[in-house]
């Protein structure tokens, strides 16, 4: 079902992470088709929202990227703050794999760091990933 | 390794939908992380929402018109209508 590259308008979800998603929700419900069509046709306009409301937001701060923090105010300022909890647990990860990925790319370009530093920091690395 | 998580969304797909209005500025690979987890999250809660009305209707199979009911009746729900 792949698409070339034709109009934006036509973009959404793939239907069958939908369908994915759907099923874990509601494991032993059928669901009709139509329903789950509207199901994706609202993420899509989820999505507008939610980033036209973080573009808002990102254009009164200083930054010209939308950050997530961007996001999460855009969450709260239009009723879905109760997301905030599980999206900040997202965000959490995000930054945990950036850091080791930081490091690491450090590391290779250190190789003439001696053993301690390199298990020093190591180590930092260990505790932050617990934290 | 955490609690079992629910299937994501593709990542690249959520990018091209905020990437699609030219009016937003580009957003982080975080921003997007976080924005396809909420879209996640919505997911779930307007399936759940919309199956009580289902229930309701002593039905098994979740259709448009419970979905069409949990839109009206929930305020955050309202841009949808």
């Amino acid at each position: 079902m792949a698409s070339s590259s034709g109009n934006d308008d036509d973009l959404t979800i793939p239907r069958a992470a939908i369908n994915k998603m759907i099923k874990e929700t509601l494991p032993n419900v059928r669901v009709a088709n139509d329903a789950r069509e509207l199901v994706v046709n609202c993420c899509t306009e989820f999505i507008h929202l939610i980033s036209s409301e973080a573009n808002e937001i990102c254009n009164k701060s200083e930054k010209k990227t939308i950050s997530p923090e961007h996001v999460i105010q855009a969450l709260e300022s239009l009723g879905f703050g109760s997301y905030i909890s599980e999206v900040k647990e997202v965000l959490q990860e995000c930054k945990t794999v950036a850091l080791k990925r930081r490091k690491a790319s450090s590391r290779l370009e250190n190789l003439g760091i001696p053993e301690e530093e390199l298990l020093r920091q190591q180590q930092e690395l260990f505790a932050k990933v617990r934290e | 390794p955490g609690p079992a998580r629910m299937a994501r969304l593709p990542l690249a797909r959520v990018k091209a939908l905020v990437k699609a209005d030219p009016d937003v500025s580009l957003a982080s690979q975080e921003a997007v992380f976080v924005l396809a987890r909420a879209t996640e999250l919505f997911v779930e809660t307007i399936a759940k929402d919309a199956y009580v009305y289902a229930q309701q209707g002593k039905r098994k199979t979740l259709q448009r018109k419970d979905l069409d009911n949990a839109i009206e009746a929930i305020d955050e729900f309202a841009f949808l209508e």
